[in-house]
């Protein structure tokens, strides 16, 4: 159990996090997101302890040792490019004070879990961007830690590398660890996250399982393929009409006039798709902020 | 913090180049220890000493001045160079090199001299002598053997210094620009990331001059088993190196009359050079910190260079043993970095006592836990800016 409790640290202009606190039980993936500088990897860096908080404190019920207990994937690539892909991985794992032994064992079954086998004597610099991504997620956690921490994990990488580690991410959770993990991506983390965190100039604007915010949350959506003329306009109960390339997505009141306007859509099909949606993260983001 | 040092040093020692280097210095002090031998192969003009003949009333009186160059021949028609006498002066034949040419007129004119003396009545040689050779005392002068080796000694101390102290420094940097930082941070303190880099500058130093050494000894013991370095110090010997014929290493070492207190000063001199070095590699991390990118290290390092170059020449030019007993050298070998060079010229060149000594080792050495004192707190604080995303350090309140 990861507990953070009113995680306090403020820079010049209110940047920074304000008044943090958050909850995780152990299989929990919990998503924070968050406009560019609301503060998330700020949040990050106090649970990591590079930098000191002003307030509040940070629990964490772990029967590993300290060095173990946390995983971190940064955003920003830090590979150390003149190595070779083992010898990365040996490195940061000989940070966290694995065996040999463990390192060897564990380094086999990661390399194989993400795909990069072949890459063992690759130096990193030969790597394609998306490579070294996998290589330091397997560096975040090959030490198995209670909580892993990734920050923009999904970023640059192509729609097959980010199936794998959305399916690498949920696998981990499901062994019973914490993962916390910020995106901007939100389509592609709403599947993976049972909780959220949304912050907001420092603050937290938005918490709670992703289930439950959505049932509190009355709109629902219909999406229309191939509809650039909204033939569903100037139907009731339509709050909001957003358009995505040929597809219309309906903004409804309630979740009465979302059937409503799929039962018609439906009716007059002529081949498009129709999507009937609880509120999408990014709906529910955009939202919000 | 182990796992840091043992990968840092690692990557130091074990790559293509610093290999490379090591067979390359395990090849040049092959060479150099059996550089008789290579030459007398591949070069032996060099080395194998010229056959020379002259009559044996001028070999009786001169063969003990023949330089190790020359071997005196019996027979002349075996002989490379012949020197023959004749009524109204001297001939001489051969192949030989200027070099060679002077030697043997130095010969004859020593030669000429001395028959000549011997045909002048004793009273008026004694009276010659009086005219031509004047006596002369000195004293309080310094040897000027050691004056040599206080250059040699601060010449080292600088090289050294500046070889190793900015190494470390360049890590940081690089970690920083990687941003491999951030995550080393997770696993180690800030605390051990500033020691450890301390730690690996003096390993590095201390492992290099260990795998050199190591080349260097293996080469010894060979050309000890070899024939006791006997050829290559009579090479030595020819080439005027030494100024006296050895058969062995042991007998040429033992001529050195390497005493305890010559030991002493030597180790003193390293303490001196460690802590200087410790002090400035300390500083060069200290300041690598606020480096965020390769451009802003190479300017940095200009400046370092230009200021430790400044400092060579002060020592070189503050090199005598009035200016180190009370002029400004003696301030500088308590002032902490300078001490490094300016105490060892001191105990090189005048008589240093004890306190003074350990004053400033002292200093040293309260200096050096000042900038570790205040250092760490100053790294911790720094060591992350620069590094993406990182305006809410510079920002700080």
């Amino acid at each position: 159990m990861l507990r953070i409790e009113r995680l306090t640290k403020l820079f010049a202009l209110n940047s920074g996090c304000q008044d943090v606190s958050l909850a995780c039980k152990k299989g929990e993936i919990h998503g924070v997101l968050g406009k560019n500088g609301s503060g998330k990897t700020t949040l990050f860096r106090c649970l990591l302890g590079l930098i000191p908080l002003d307030e509040g404190s940070v629990i964490l019920e772990s029967s590993l040792s300290t060095i173990r207990q946390f995983g971190y994937l940064p955003e920003e690539r830090s590979v150390i490019a003149d190595l070779r892909v083992t010898e990365m991985i040996d490195f940061f794992a000989s940070l966290k004070q694995m065996s040999h032994k463990e390192i060897r064992e564990e380094k086999v079954v990661w390399l194989q879990k993400l795909k990069c086998e072949h890459l063992k004597f690759k130096r990193l610099r030969e790597c394609s961007k998306g490579n070294q991504q996998k290589i330091q997620l397997i560096c975040s956690l090959i030490h198995q830690p209670d909580v892993l921490i990734l920050d923009e994990p999904l970023t640059g990488l192509d729609i097959s590398n980010v199936r794998l580690f959305k399916q690498v991410i949920a696998d981990y959770a499901h062994s019973g660890k914490i993962v916390l993990l910020s995106s901007h991506q939100y389509e592609e983390i709403e599947p993976l996250c049972d909780s959220l965190t949304v912050l907001d100039k420092s603050k937290v604007i938005l918490q709670g399982k992703l289930g439950d915010i959505k049932r509190n949350h009355p709109i629902k959506t219909v999406s229309v393929s191939e509809d650039a003329q909204m033939i569903y306009a100037l139907q009731k109960g339509i709050t909001e009409i957003r358009h995505e390339g040929n597809t219309t997505r309906y903004l409804c009141k309630s979740e009465a006039d979302a059937i409503n306007i799929a039962t018609l859509a439906l009716k007059n099909r002529d081949g498009r798709t129709i999507k009937v949606e609880s509120l999408t993260l990014k709906d529910l983001l955009g939202d919000q902020q | 913090m182990k796992a840091l040092i043992s990968f840092s040093l690692n990557r130091r020692l074990n790559n293509p180049v610093s290999w490379m280097l090591y067979g390359f210095s395990f090849i040049l002090f092959g060479i150099v220890l059996f550089a008789d031998i290579l030459l007398a192969t591949f070069a032996p003009a060099l080395v194998v000493p010229k056959s020379i003949h002259m009559n044996s009333a001028m070999f009786d009186r001169m063969g003990e001045y023949l330089p190790a160059s020359f071997v005196y021949q019996n027979d002349p028609l075996k002989a490379d160079v012949l020197i023959h006498v004749k009524d109204d002066g001297y001939l001489v034949t051969g192949n030989i090199t200027i070099e060679q040419g002077q030697v043997i007129d130095h010969l004859i004119v020593g030669y000429h001299r001395i028959s000549m003396i011997e045909q002048i009545p004793d009273s008026i040689v004694s009276l010659l002598d009086q005219v031509m050779i004047a006596n002369i005392e000195w004293e309080n002068v310094a040897e000027p053997s050691v004056n040599h080796s206080g250059f040699i000694v601060i010449t080292t101390i600088y090289f050294m210094l500046l070889s190793f102290s900015t190494a470390v420094a360049n890590e940081v940097v690089n970690e920083k620009t990687s941003n491999v930082i951030e995550v080393i941070l997770t696993s180690v303190s800030h605390k051990e990331h500033y020691y450890s880099k301390l730690l690996i500058g003096w390993f590095t130093m201390l492992m290099q001059l260990m795998i050199h050494g190591f080349g260097f000894v293996f080469w010894l013991m060979v050309r000890i088993v070899f024939d006791n370095g006997s050829g290559l110090l009579n090479v030595l010997y020819r080439w005027q190196f030494l100024s006296a014929p050895y058969d062995s290493i042991e007998e040429w070492m033992r001529s050195l009359n390497i005493q305890m207190s010559s030991l002493g000063i030597i180790i003193l001199c390293a303490t001196f050079l460690m802590l200087g070095i410790l002090l400035v590699q300390l500083l060069m991390v200290l300041i690598s910190v606020h480096i965020n990118s390769i451009e802003e290290a190479a300017a940095i390092q200009g400046p370092f260079y230009l200021g430790m170059l400044i400092v060579y020449y002060l020592a070189i030019f503050i090199n005598s043993a009035d200016q180190l007993n009370y002029g400004w050298g003696y301030i500088f070998s308590y002032t902490p970095i300078l001490s490094m060079l300016f105490m060892p010229s001191r105990l090189l060149l005048t008589d240093v006592m004890v306190s003074e000594l350990i004053l400033s080792i002292g200093i040293g050495l309260v200096a050096l836990i000042i900038c570790l004192i205040f250092g760490e707190e100053h790294y911790r604080n720094n060591l992350l800016k620069g590094i993406a995303k990182s305006t809410f350090v510079k920002n700080e309140t």
